[in-house]
């Protein structure tokens, strides 16, 4: 990955600057020598994690890494020396110390400081077998172990130089004969050992290799070298496949290490048998191991060869190579004591590097041998590899090699290198090339003779992108590209790059600027600046680079649209060709977004480039607008798209005189605008021919059957925007194309595809302000050929035809509207209710109608293009009578489907809809400020105002009630409305109690702001707690919070009722007095907060009886209320007792059927709320089959057996019907519930007869209950209430008799006429109704 | 292995330095550069914009960013992948009437986080001319004791005649190896 360095910086962490923890490293490092390696364990892991944040800048440690690896290297010496029989431990966990170190900063820096006395050699030797006879006890010593083994092969990696000969140190050798053996009984352990390890994964192998290759280049080990080449193929055949993958790399490790530290002299000997060897490898693996699949054996292979190559060649810099001039301080500056001879010095200096060039360019005629071809031969086919890695090490061994070689054979390797940018190479080929060049340039082994040739490529690297399937390739190659023109900076001289300057710096700037890779144009935008500054010769370079850099670029969109329009406005030179690239390119680009996002590009660039653009680009795009290939005519089409009014502007801009009109016809007078600027006066108005040819666009299209087939989508899309666009600038068209055009853009609109269809709308939008408006024969036609259909088909059997038309209705202008206003109110307010049939509902066909009643209205009221907005009692009448009735009931819209709650989506719809609306009505009224005619009629004035404040007041309510639901979101869009709405000042009057609604918002979206759920429920609670009290928004409000308690979402149903029941606390309590003697509601009107609840919740209850989404959340408000609210059980309300309680003993089955409707005759007096209740519970559970909600219902029952009277009666009754439910689960609940209900009457003392006799209720006092609870809590106990349900039946009924409650008898028949009914429904609802019932586990 | 890696590991092997050098107008910053590159000095513009150059010094790299005077100097080392090394703030010690100016630029600058740790080295320039400020004279007027937690030192130099330049640049290169390159 790319350093990401600034702003990306917090991401990976601080970076440092130093190396902080030095001291307390410091004093670990001393607690561990000073406990001679003991506590090593303790403090690895705090060690491991300072060591570890260094991973990136190890360099830091540096400085530090003296005073850490010499102590523990010391340690480890002792410890080897004398704990060899005291176990390893110690041993191991110094070398986990060590290996940290290895890890963070590399083993060739901390290898220096590893002590290397001749005497340890043996000692190291000796341990290392020891560690490696380990067998370690858990995962974790096994690790530590082989961790030992990689620290102690390092250390023997720098014991084995020792400058003697080894015999001297090798006990065992001392008193042998060393003239038989090629080398001491010692290093014949060591080669063992390693060549053992060669076989092994994991960094043990790497060390030794490291170890062999020190060891076999000694300089008495000659003898070992041969060995081990001869060691290596029998090995290699030998050994088990599944060790060859490790092997194989190991060899070569082993030999790249000897062939890299070793004397050319005594390795030449060698070299031949090595690269015979090394070709074998190559071509024939041992079994086992792949090498295609072998990134790093491959990689080690190019290594190998490049050292075995070089070993071939003498070391030498390239006496031919290119050197840029540079200085050398010590030059300068020494001379500087004497300022005259400096320019004689630096000319000497030139002298004699040139004399030295000349001199040995003489003795080039060093031999070549055969070989060497065959090395430069391999390296080139590294270069083509398919890994980066390999490539890469290729491109380092063609740069070392060739500065080895004489001139004629290194401008060979160039040309080879040159070869690999062929049309037909793959683009690792182009890859590897450009990493080859670069470092041919920066060894200056590229000659400056070559570079006017090499230009054209690194040109086409630049732009190197292959299409491959659905996708395309070339970023790798690009970015190296982009490195090549980095190494020419830095390597030649300004002057060697002057041909090509506006090339290059033209090519790094479209790629800094369009590519679509961010690595690409970041790159690109770096090599820019190095050569801006290097070079100091690229047009307008400073500027450009200061805005284009690298963090301008990085966002794409930012790039295009304004990067590139600020660069082709500071460098005239680079204008061609970004504008070039856009149409030729990128407009053919694979990737859609790229294409759209170009075509957006292009037409910024209009104010640069205009003549061009208007001119051989149109032309160019136009022929491609039919072009066989999909991506290229849908670039083409989205570009003249966007071109066309972007033309039209900048002519405009650029010459103020001429309007948009005049511009508009290609016939008018091109002399209007003399004063225009040369640059773009030709850009607009087009020539004849082009309008015409553009004109044709939309038929041609369609006659060439474009929008068949695949990518007909694409095309229609681009059609879509094309009208947009030429409408714009309002293109002549002839009959027979606005014809075309109409056909195209109404196939658009009732298009399946959303995108599709959007853009069809902002197309009719444009297209009718253009062409229809001032045209009134054109209006006229259209009305009859397209208007029609919209307002007909918004109950098409196609849901697309509906969606489609009623937005496009929405989107005409007023003019065309104004003729057909009625009829299109109506038909979307029609649209807006949904349909009989369940299969032909649509939620977004509502949405659309409802966002289109919303434009319609705003466009035909809100502005008033005839002048003063003066009152309009016709619009009045629409808004008041038709558009907020309709938006009222669409946010009733709680449909349901396997997508969730997408009713949701038609009310967040009609939220929106809703403040605009409502904000036209005070003005259509004539209210507000000024009132002219309608002011002077006092009456009727004052109830209009009434009227209004009623309709402000329901709509703030309904917002409310959104306010408070379920979906954060669309309480978050309420917010925003109701905010909208208090903002109006000709609203805010109207709205009750405004100040304390503006000041809940404002503050809930405060709270809301935080971000995240908590914040979002606690916006909620501040509404619902801080407005519940007003009264026109109680019920509103009410309502949100039962849909909320009873919602799935435990958090929020949390809130919810945490927030009803502070509002209710907050209240004043209800007055002792009028609890006394019920004067609640007759009396001063000071309803208490808890009564007008109690009553509020009545009446939506009446209106969601029965409910499947608000019955359940009814049910548990209820009980809530009921146990949670102090004094609710009881609450008295003004208005007559339900029938039951009224008509005492009626027969049940007639109070099933009067349940819920009002009573007919109102006996006027206050009722208790509960009886009330009582009745609502009961009518939920009959005909019910939802477990849950029966199981919610009978817990309410038993909380309403508590209050004597009517109510425990009826609660008995209802229960009673529950215990013998068909659902098992149902008895189960209902009788625990009724026991602990009874258990807690049992132990309250309650005066039964007291509250009985005050309730004045016609019913004949059933048996104290507190009397028989202990025998029916036995009942209940006793019965096995989910079993059997004939047992549980005659369990019912023994209950029933001891509890004096008569049981309804009106089960069966009722059941069955419920049966009846649902199956009626299930008839109606079919489909839907069959998944309800599969949801529910039928 | 995009080109930015390739830059950041190119910096670390080769063994390069970043060296920004600064001042205000007319200050001689690319008549030092010219002098250490061994051009000539005797005509020179002002500087607009900014120039590199390399120069090879005890075996490492030295990339001297020679930056133009004005203000809007910033995007220069705002970019893309180096940190600077070393910070060069160069002095016109004659220049008497802009010393404030100077001082309260210098502290700007070294308010500047990605100049963080950067070492500071301050070329007295103009040594050659008579009144130019000696450099404790030059260090109590830019306030230079208040400049903690950064290796910080003045030389005295002149690019006239290469005096002290020497000096400065031993010490900023020693300095920056001391921190970052530890081994040759």
């Amino acid at each position: 990955m790319e350093p990401d360095h600034s702003d990306d910086d917090q991401d990976c962490g601080p970076e440092q600057s130093f190396f902080e923890e030095a001291s307390e490293l410091a004093n670990i490092v001393r607690r561990v020598v000073d406990s001679d390696g003991k506590d090593a364990q303790l403090v690895y892991d705090h060690y491991k994690a300072i060591l570890y944040k260094y991973q990136e800048q190890s360099q830091l440690l540096d400085a530090y890494l003296e005073g850490v690896v010499v102590p523990l290297a010391s340690l480890l010496r002792k410890q080897a020396v004398v704990e060899q029989q005291r176990g390893l431990q110690r041993v191991l966990s110094t070398c986990r110390l060590l290996n940290v170190l290895v890890v963070v900063r590399g083993y060739k820096t901390v290898v220096r400081f590893f002590p290397h006395e001749a005497a340890d050699l043996e000692r190291v030797l000796d341990i290392l077998e020891l560690v490696k006879g380990q067998q370690p006890k858990d995962s974790e010593e096994g690790i530590a172990i082989w961790e030992a083994q990689t620290m102690l092969l390092l250390w023997l990696s720098i014991l084995i130089l020792i400058p003697f000969d080894l015999a001297t140190v090798d006990s065992a050798a001392l008193g042998a004969v060393s003239g038989s053996a090629p080398y001491t009984p010692l290093v014949g352990r060591i080669l063992v050992l390693c060549r053992d390890y060669l076989h092994h994964p994991g960094g043990v192998r790497e060390m030794s290799g490291v170890v062999l290759g020190r060891l076999l280049t000694r300089p008495d080990m000659g003898a070992a070298m041969a060995e081990f080449l001869d060691w290596v193929p029998g090995a290699l055949a030998a050994v088990d496949p599944l060790r060859a993958p490790f092997l194989l790399p190991g060899v070569m490790q082993a030999l790249c290490c000897a062939f890299k530290v070793g004397q050319r002299d005594r390795l030449l000997p060698f070299a031949s048998r090595a690269w015979a060897l090394a070709q074998r490898l190559a071509a024939a693996p041992p079994p086992g191991c792949d090498l295609g699949a072998h990134a790093l054996a491959r990689k080690l292979s190019v290594k190998l060869v490049t050292r075995i190559g070089l070993t071939f060649l003498a070391p030498r810099a390239a006496p031919w190579r290119y050197v840029r001039g540079g200085a050398s301080l010590d030059v300068t500056l020494g001379a500087a004591a004497a300022p005259s001879q400096l320019g004689a010095a630096a000319a000497a200096d030139g002298a004699a590097g040139d004399g030295g060039g000349e001199g040995e360019e003489d003795g080039d005629e060093i031999e070549i041998v055969a070989e060497i071809e065959e090395v430069v031969e391999a390296l080139l086919w590294a270069l083509r590899d398919k890994d980066t890695v390999v490539r890469w090490s290729g491109a380092k061994g063609v740069g070392r090699v060739t500065g080895c070689l004489p001139r004629e054979l290194g401008d060979e390797v160039v040309e080879s290198v040159v070869q690999l940018f062929g049309p037909t190479e793959s683009d690792t080929s182009w890859h590897g090339g450009c990493l080859a060049l670069a470092e041919l340039a920066r060894r200056g082994l590229l000659l400056p003779e070559r570079l006017p040739g090499l230009m054209p490529l690194v040109r086409a690297a630049l732009h190197y992108d292959v299409r491959r399937g659905p996708h395309s390739i070339g970023a790798h190659v690009r970015d190296a590209a982009a490195y090549v023109c980095w190494a020419f900076a830095r390597a030649y001289d300004p002057q060697l790059l002057e041909d090509c300057v506006t090339l290059l710096a033209s090519s790094l700037l479209t790629i800094a600027c369009y590519d679509r890779e961010v690595n690409c144009r970041r790159a690109a935008a770096a090599a820019f600046q190095e050569a801006v500054g290097r070079l100091g010769n690229f047009p307008h370079g400073i500027p450009l680079l200061t805005i284009a850099d690298y963090f301008s670029v990085g966002i794409m969109q930012q790039a295009y649209l304004r990067v590139a329009p600020a660069v082709a406005a500071l460098g005239p030179e680079y204008r061609m060709h970004l504008a070039a690239h856009l149409v030729r390119v990128k407009a053919r680009h694979w990737d859609k977004p790229l294409r759209l996002l170009a075509a957006r590009g292009a037409a910024a660039l209009a104010p640069h480039c205009g003549a061009w653009l208007a001119g051989e680009a149109l032309d160019e795009l136009l022929s491609a607008c039919l072009d066989e290939q999909l991506e290229v005519r849908h670039g083409a089409v989205v570009m003249v798209a966007e071109l066309l009014p972007a033309l039209a502007a900048a002519a405009d801009a650029s010459s103020p005189a001429s309007t948009s009109a005049g511009a508009a016809c290609p016939g008018a007078s091109p002399s209007s605008s003399p004063s225009a600027a040369a640059a773009s006066d030709c850009c607009w108005p087009l020539s004849a021919e082009r309008a015409a040819s553009v004109a044709h666009l939309v038929p041609a299209i369609d006659k060439a059957r474009l929008y068949r087939g695949k990518g007909g989508e694409v095309m229609r899309e681009a059609v879509g925007r094309l009208v947009e666009g030429c409408a714009a600038v309002r293109l002549e068209l002839s009959a027979a194309q606005h014809a075309k055009v109409l056909e195209a853009l109404d196939e658009n609109l009732r298009h399946p595809q959303q995108y599709i269809q959007a853009g069809a709308i902002s197309a009719v939008r444009a297209y009718a302000r253009a062409y229809l408006v001032p045209d009134a024969r054109a209006s006229a036609s259209f009305r009859t050929r397209y208007l029609e259909p919209y307002l007909a088909r918004l109950h098409d059997p196609n849901v697309a035809v509906r969606r489609g038309y009623s937005m496009a209705l929405g989107s005409l202008p007023a003019p065309l509207l104004l003729p057909v206003l009625e009829e299109a109110v109506d038909a979307l307010v029609d649209g807006c209710v949904p349909e009989e049939d369940p299969e032909q509902r649509d939620v977004e066909s509502r949405v659309s109608c409802t966002r289109a009643l919303g434009l319609l209205v705003l466009t035909v009221y809100g502005t008033r293009d005839d002048g003063a907005p003066g009152p309009c009692p016709e619009a009045a009448d629409v808004l008041r009578d038709k558009v907020l009735p309709s938006l009222g009931s669409s946010l009733e819209d709680y449909t349901t489907d396997n997508r969730g709650d997408v009713g949701s989506w038609v009310r967040e719809a009609a939220m929106g809809v809703l403040a605009g609306a409502l904000a036209l009505l005070p003005r259509c009224c004539g209210g507000g400020g000024g009132g002219t005619g309608r002011a002077s009629r006092e009456g009727p004035g004052e109830a209009q105002r009434r009227e209004l404040t009623d309709l402000a007041g329901r709509c703030v309510g309904l917002l409310l009630r959104q306010a408070v639901e379920r979906i954060a979101r669309l309480r978050e869009a309420a917010l925003r409305h109701l905010r909208e709405l208090l903002a109006s000042t000709q609203l805010r009057p109207l709205v009750p109690a405004a100040d304390a609604v503006a000041a809940a918002a404002e503050a809930a979206s405060a709270a809301a702001d935080a971000g995240g759920a908590a914040a979002s429920l606690e916006a909620l609670q501040i509404i619902a707690v801080r407005l519940l009290a007003a009264p026109p928004y109680t019920e509103p409000l009410l309502e949100g919070l039962v849909a909320s308690i009873g919602g799935v979402d435990a958090s929020l149903s949390k809130a919810a009722s945490q927030a009803l029941l502070d509002a209710v606390a907050a209240a004043p309590p209800p007055a002792p007095a009028a609890a006394e003697d019920g004067a609640v509601a007759s009396g001063s009107g000071r309803q208490s907060l808890l009564s007008a609840v109690a009553g509020s919740l009545l009446d939506v209850w009446s209106r969601h009886a029965k409910s499947s989404r608000m019955a359940t959340p009814l049910l548990r408000t209820a009980l809530l209320l009921l146990t949670k609210a102090p004094g609710a059980a009881d609450v008295l309300l003004p208005r007559p007792p339900p029938l039951q309680a009224a008509r005492g003993a009626l027969p049940p089955a007639d109070a099933a059927a009067a349940t819920a409707v009002p009573p007919a005759p109102p006996p006027c007096g206050p009722s208790r709320w509960v009886d009330h209740l009582v009745e609502c519970g009961r009518a939920e559970t009959r005909g019910c089959s939802d477990v849950g909600r029966l199981m919610e219902a009978a817990s309410l029952l038993c909380a309403l057996v508590a209050p004597p009277g009517h109510c425990r009666t009826s609660a008995l009754q209802g229960l009673l019907v529950l215990l013998s439910s068909r659902y098992p689960k149902v008895r189960r609940h209902s009788a625990e519930q009724l026991y602990l209900q009874l258990l807690a009457l049992d132990t309250s003392l309650e005066p039964p007869a007291a509250t009985s006799t005050t309730k004045g209720s016609a019913a004949p006092p059933p048996p104290p209950l507190e009397s028989v609870a202990e025998a029916a809590c036995d009942q209940l106990l006793l019965t096995g209430w989910d079993g059997d349900l004939d047992a549980a039946k005659a369990a019912r009924d023994q209950l029933a008799g001891l509890l004096g409650v008569e049981v309804p008898r009106m089960k069966a028949p009722a059941a069955g006429a419920v049966g009846k009914q649902a199956a009626t429904r299930d008839e109606n609802a079919s489909y839907q109704a069959l998944l309800d019932d599969f949801a529910r586990g039928y | 292995m995009g080109l930015l890696t390739i830059i950041k590991k190119v910096k670390q092997k080769e063994k390069e330095m970043r060296i920004l050098m600064v001042g205000l107008d007319n200050a001689g910053k690319t008549t030092i550069v010219k002098r250490l590159n061994g051009e000539d000095i005797t005509t020179i513009s002002p500087t607009l914009g900014f120039n590199i150059k390399t120069m090879t010094f005890k075996g490492y790299k030295l990339n001297i960013w020679d930056i133009g005077g004005q203000k809007t100097l910033r995007p220069y080392w705002r970019n893309y992948y180096e940190k600077t090394d070393a910070l060069i703030w160069v002095v016109d010690s004659a220049d008497l009437a802009r010393l404030g100016d100077c001082r309260d630029e210098l502290h700007a600058l070294l308010k500047e986080e990605r100049l963080f740790g950067a070492s500071l080295l301050i070329f007295a320039n103009k040594q050659d001319i008579p009144s130019a400020l000696s450099v404790e004279e030059l260090e109590k007027a830019l306030d230079i004791g208040s400049i903690s937690k950064r290796h910080c030192r003045v030389v005295a130099c002149s690019a006239v005649d290469g005096g002290g330049l020497r000096e400065g640049f031993d010490w900023v290169v020693t300095d920056i190896s001391s921190r970052i390159y530890l081994f040759s």
